[in-house]
């Protein structure tokens, strides 16, 4: 017969985390430890300073309040909360008091039965961690490292390079002719040349052979040495797959020797090939950047944008790091940018614009390449004034008006806003750039201050980039001379106050279309963007456009704000996941989450995520006295 | 012997002999001191599912029971029991429980009464109209040599009425008083209705919550409820 007393307290801990990531088994070991405890309103759980019990909590029904004193709540339990577990496993005593806010029923479950299961189940550990500090002094969910470290061993294996074959690789001192046979019998289109001590020194590619020595005037007796290209890029061993791929499709290489201590001075144990990757990966960012290096109309770059769609859930489904999977998406958006002013050219006739020097700009979230979703487009050109070709602007006006309509075709749609190179005011020479921004700092109206924050963070995208530096060394320049404009940038970034109202409740959306939703874009990600932003501007950095690797250099600057700038950090990203999961569960720009759809775990972590704004704010205000 | 039992009629001076398991319980018995508080006191909250409500005619399905003290209480020390079954059970009860009746799984009858008498101890007994089930139990512990159940018995469903009228409980409207109507009253989910164990679990919950209030009407001690 069933047992109806355990049952009870299994089906409510189930649909809880930690609990719901445990089996049935093992639930129904721990559902059978509980203690039913029933405290009245205003009764005590545990007192401060206590020695810690054998069991720890869980509310079944109403609600417990944890006080640092007798006035002051740290934070209140409801339905499926964890409590007072923290000093359990750590055996110190209670830091705080729990107390019933209203007649409430807990389950105790004595920590005996569930540390053993805790500690053999990562996910357990890692909720514990992030929620409640347990195991590690980081609050938040770190995301992992190596793309690979929270998915199950199947993945791990498909994952991981195989490096227990025998690497394929040629003497130095032997000849080409012996290179090319060794090339044909195992049918591979490259291969690693080793010296005695067998360290990658060189790479002949089947490229190699046919420039160098079929078309060229290297002989096939000739020793190898002499045609080879080096020196050979390596990694360590135990990279991940997406770590190889990150890495050949950055320095546009398709092999990469994989050697003991990761330099080309030790022993060689594998090579990995482009093709290697792509066999074992199908769908893959390098597939797709062949694709759009292939494509011939905007249709085949739509199909792209749709492939990227579905690689981008792939990536999140792995929990891999988004500060990533965000320079992937962002490295294939620009390629499909470049692409779509290839054509435009093209159409427009490209001896028109052979003389023209200019510049396309990606501008905000996509030119601090932050962008995982589509979303509307954001960009700018600058071009080089030249008395010598006639009608500049209007011609890059032209090639804009073509190219934003080919990228809303293939789905980034226009921006309502108007901020896109077709635009006359964002459509500009060097000069009349210099003015903008002159003026936007200078005399800068609230619009304009807006108007920064987004331009910006500009990034070259296409063609002459060295116009792009010109106009961001002129703005550095210009701020060393006006500390007004920092000011106002730091004003700005005060807008929007951290999202919590009272503890644990988002602030949502009074009004309109997306009424109680929470607007993470508003209310949690810009105002992190823009801290950095401001902070990273007052340390005169320039050229770093990315909020995480704004945060990271920040805390390399400050130590002594080291461990918030880590956390924002976090914090972003975190936030730029939420967002991405939630955009491609509704197919939007994911700017709009219902609180509902969430599961515990991601709410709890989207409210960690929202602690370092408010610190941030806090350093804004003394430091620009506001 | 004098039966202070609750209900004597069922026994008469010719039942005699009595297991050594009942002569076990009588011997270890001790009647609970009535200056205890409530919550200090130790109580068997138990129900038990029946194939019918005619005493000679029905017998036991399954029994649950949980020991509440310093208003908590164990899940492992539950009881959650099933008698074995081989007669047919009687349509009404079928539509009730929802049991059907080619279960073979569970104790023999004999057993759980042992089980029963051996759990309940000294401990007050609690249960949602307990007077019935206690019946039960004696009416079929007496086939095995058990006699009459000696522990004080406290009835959730009276204890409520009492709550809200005090000195003329049995004038309220039963329907209020169902465990259901008094689960939505102390927003306990009731699911799982009408299982043995499943009732025991969530009477005790409501007799948690009754006790405490009638701590708030100045009710501390065990003789001012067991004295109806």
């Amino acid at each position: 017969m069933k047992n109806e007393i355990i049952h009870r307290v299994y089906d409510f801990i189930k649909e809880f985390p930690p609990f719901n990531y445990l089996t049935k088994d093992d639930l129904l070991s721990i559902a059978s430890s509980v203690v039913v405890k029933y405290f009245p309103k205003g009764s005590i759980v545990f007192d401060l300073g206590e020695a810690p019990s054998e069991y720890f909590y869980v509310v079944n029904t109403g609600a417990i309040e944890l006080l640092e004193n007798e006035n002051s709540i740290v934070d209140v339990c409801d339905e499926g909360d964890v409590f007072g577990i923290r000093p359990l496993i750590a055996q110190t005593p209670y830091l705080l008091k729990a107390r019933a806010q209203e007649e409430s029923v807990i389950y105790a479950i004595d920590i005996k039965t569930f540390s053993p299961l805790m500690e053999k189940n990562h996910k357990v550990s890692l909720y514990l961690a992030t929620n409640f500090a347990i195991g590690t002094s980081n609050m938040f969910f770190k995301n992992p490292k190596s793309p690979t470290s929270d998915v199950s061993s199947i993945h791990t294996e498909l994952f991981t390079v195989d490096t227990s074959k025998a690497p394929i690789f040629i003497d130095a001192t032997k000849t080409i002719k012996d290179a090319a046979s060794l090339m044909v019998q195992l049918n591979i289109g490259s291969v690693i040349i080793c010296d005695v001590e067998q360290k990658p020194i060189g790479i002949i590619t089947d490229k190699d052979l046919r420039i160098k020595v079929v078309a060229g005037n290297h002989d096939k007796s000739e020793q190898v040495e002499n045609i080879m290209s080096s020196p050979v890029k390596c990694v360590e061993p135990h990279r991940t797959l997406a770590e190889l791929q990150m890495k050949m499709l950055s320095q546009r290489i398709s092999h990469l020797a994989i050697t003991e201590d990761g330099t080309d001075q030790s022993k060689l144990v594998a090579v990995v090939s482009e093709h290697d990757l792509v066999v074992q990966q199908g769908d893959n960012p390098a597939i797709l950047l062949k694709e759009i290096a292939k494509a011939t109309t905007a249709n085949d770059l739509a199909n792209v944008r749709t492939k990227m769609t579905s690689l981008l859930g792939k990536y999140l489904e792995q929990n891999m790091a988004v500060s990533f999977i965000a320079q992937i998406i962002s490295e294939l958006n620009d390629e499909i940018i470049k692409k779509c002013i290839f054509f435009a050219e093209e159409k427009l006739g490209s001896e028109l614009y052979k003389d023209i020097q200019y510049c396309w700009l990606s501008i905000g979230s996509e030119g601090r390449q932050e962008q995982l979703l589509v979303t509307d487009q954001d960009n700018a050109i600058i071009f080089e004034e030249n008395p010598l070709v006639p009608d500049i602007k209007e011609k890059c006006l032209a090639l804009a008006v073509e190219v934003t309509a080919m990228l809303n075709k293939i789905g980034y749609e226009y921006c309502p806003a108007e901020m896109m190179a077709s635009n006359p005011l964002w459509c500009q020479s060097l000069e009349e750039w210099k003015n903008t921004f002159s003026k936007w700092m200078f005399q800068p109206t609230e619009q304009d201050i807006m108007m920064c924050t987004i331009f910006f963070d500009f990034r070259p995208v296409y063609k002459k980039k060295s116009l792009s530096a010109d106009l961001a060394q002129y703005i550095y320049s210009d701020m060393e001379k006006n500390d007004v404009f920092i000011h106002l940038l730091a004003k700005n970034a005060l807008q929007n106050p951290p999202p919590l109202s009272f503890f644990r409740n988002l602030v949502l959306e009074k009004n309109g279309e997306h009424k109680d939703s929470f607007d993470i874009k508003l209310r949690a990600m810009m105002p992190l963007a823009d801290a950095a932003r401001v902070l990273i501007l007052q340390h005169r950095l320039e050229g770093e456009n990315n909020t995480l690797k704004r945060f990271k250099k920040l805390a390399e600057m400050e130590h002594n704000n080291s461990e918030l700038f880590e956390m924002a950090a976090d914090a972003y990203e975190i936030l730029m996941d939420a967002r991405a999961k939630n955009g491609l569960l509704n197919n939007d720009s994911g700017r709009y989450i219902k609180p509902d759809d969430m599961d515990k775990m991601d709410r709890l972590m989207l409210r960690n995520a929202f602690q370092p704004i408010d610190q941030l704010q806090q350093i804004l205000k003394v430091r620009f006295q506001l | 012997m004098k039966w202070n039992g609750i209900f004597p009629r069922l026994f008469t001076k010719n039942d005699i002999s009595f297991s050594t398991e009942y002569q076990n319980y009588l011997k270890s018995y001790a009647a609970p001191n009535m200056k205890s508080k409530i919550v200090d006191q130790s109580f068997v909250v138990f129900d038990t599912e029946t194939t019918g409500f005619d005493l000679s005619a029905s017998r036991l399905l399954s029994l649950g029971a949980v020991m509440v003290q310093n208003n908590s209480f164990h899940i492992n020390q539950s009881l959650s029991i099933a008698f074995q079954q081989s007669v047919r059970h009687t349509e009404d009860a079928v539509a009730i429980h929802g049991i059907v009746t080619n279960e073979q799984i569970g104790l023999a009858e004999e057993e759980v009464i042992k089980i029963f008498y051996d759990y309940i101890g000294s401990s007050v007994i609690v249960g949602h109209h307990t007077a019935f089930d206690i019946q039960m139990v004696q009416y079929c512990g007496k086939k095995y040599g058990f006699g009459p159940i000696l522990n004080p018995t406290l009835d959730t469903s009276y204890l409520a009425k009492r709550l809200d009228n005090p000195y003329n409980p049995m004038q309220q409207n039963p329907k209020d008083y169902s465990l259901d109507a008094l689960c939505e009253r102390f927003d306990i989910i009731a699911k799982a209705r009408h299982t043995a164990d499943g009732d025991a679990y969530l009477t005790a919950l409501v007799f948690m919550k009754i006790v405490k209030q009638f701590e708030l009407k100045g009710v501390f001690y065990l003789k001012d409820i067991l004295k109806n």
